[in-house]
C-alpha cells in the first residue's frame, strides 16, 4: 500500500487538537439552541403580534375619519 | 432546560450507525440537535484539520471550525442532496478558508513558466512521489504554496476526492480541474525542490 503523507499530516493535526473540539461543539450547541428558541419565540409569537398591531390600527382614535378624509368624495 | 426539552435524546439503537444522509434527514424532520451532533463527532476533526492547514494558526483554526458549522447548520435546507454531506462539508470548508485567506492578505504566487504543453491524464509517478513526501517537508511545502493549489492537492489526496467531486466543489469544468491539479502538483514539486534539493 502506497504511503499517503497527507493523511499522516491530518492525523498528526488531529492529535495536537485535543479535547478542543468539545468546547467548539459546546459553543455551537448554544448557537443552535439560540437559533431555534428564537425561532420557537418567532414562530409563537408572530401570528399574535400582527394581531395586535391589526387591533391597534382598529381601535386608533380617528382611523376611520383618517382613511375617509383621504378620499373624500366616496 | 428549553433546548434539551425541544432536543430529547435518542434512545434507538441504529442512531449511531446512521449515514450522513439518514442523520441529515431526521435533523431536518425533527430538528432535534442530537442528529446535527452525529455529524458534528464524525467530521470536526477532519474540518480542523483542513482550517489549520489553510490558516496556520490553531486559534484561527477552531473559530473557523465553528463558524463553519453554524454556516452548514444554517445553510442545511439547502443541501440538494446531489453530492455526499462529506463533499459538500468540504466544500464549504475549502470556500471558507479561501475567503478568509483572500480577505486577509495578498498571496505569494509561485509562478511556473508555461511553455510546456500538459498532458492532462493523471500521472501516477507525480502522485505516489508527492504522496510519499516526508511529512514535515510537505507541511513546510504545501505552507508555501498558494491557497488554491494547496486546497486542490488536499482534495485530492488526503480528501480521496474524484475529479467529478472536485469539480463539484470548485464550481469547475472537467478539464479546467485536471490542469489545475497538474499545475498544481507541478508547483509542489517546484517548491520542494528549491527547498529541499541540496539536502535530498
Amino acid at each position: 500500500m502506497t504511503k499517503n503523507s497527507f493523511k499522516e499530516l491530518e492525523e498528526i493535526y488531529i492529535k495536537e487538537r485535543g479535547n478542543a473540539s468539545e468546547q467548539t461543539k459546546k459553543k455551537i450547541s448554544a448557537n443552535i439552541g439560540l437559533f431555534g428558541f428564537i425561532g420557537h419565540l418567532i414562530e409563537l409569537y408572530l401570528p399574535s403580534a400582527g394581531q395586535v398591531l391589526k387591533s391597534f390600527d382598529l381601535t386608533t382614535p380617528g382611523a376611520k375619519d383618517k382613511k375617509q378624509k383621504k378620499y373624500p368624495n366616496k | 432546560m428549553i433546548i434539551n426539552l425541544l432536543n430529547p435524546i435518542i434512545t434507538h439503537s441504529s442512531y449511531k450507525t446512521m449515514s450522513d444522509e439518514e442523520a441529515l434527514e431526521q435533523y431536518l424532520l425533527t430538528q432535534n440537535v442530537n442528529y446535527f451532533n452525529l455529524l458534528y463527532d464524525r467530521y470536526t476533526n477532519k474540518v480542523y484539520s483542513k482550517c489549520i492547514s489553510m490558516l496556520k494558526e490553531s486559534e484561527l483554526a477552531e473559530d473557523a471550525t465553528q463558524e463553519i458549522f453554524v454556516k452548514v447548520l444554517l445553510s442545511i435546507s439547502k443541501f440538494s442532496g446531489k453530492s455526499k454531506f462529506s463533499t459538500w462539508l468540504y466544500s464549504v470548508t475549502y470556500n471558507y478558508c479561501i475567503d478568509i485567506i483572500r480577505k486577509g492578505k495578498k498571496e505569494i504566487i509561485v509562478s511556473l513558466e508555461d511553455n510546456t504543453k500538459l498532458d492532462l491524464e493523471d500521472d501516477g509517478m507525480l502522485d505516489a512521489e508527492i504522496m510519499e513526501t516526508n511529512v514535515f517537508r510537505l507541511k513546510q511545502v504545501l505552507g508555501l504554496m498558494n491557497v488554491e493549489d494547496k486546497s486542490i492537492l488536499m482534495m485530492k489526496y488526503q480528501d480521496d476526492l474524484s475529479i467529478k467531486e472536485i469539480c463539484d466543489v470548485m464550481d469547475k469544468t472537467e478539464s479546467a480541474v485536471k490542469m489545475k491539479i497538474l499545475r498544481a502538483k507541478e508547483r509542489f514539486l517546484k517548491i520542494y525542490q528549491e527547498n529541499y534539493s541540496r539536502s535530498g
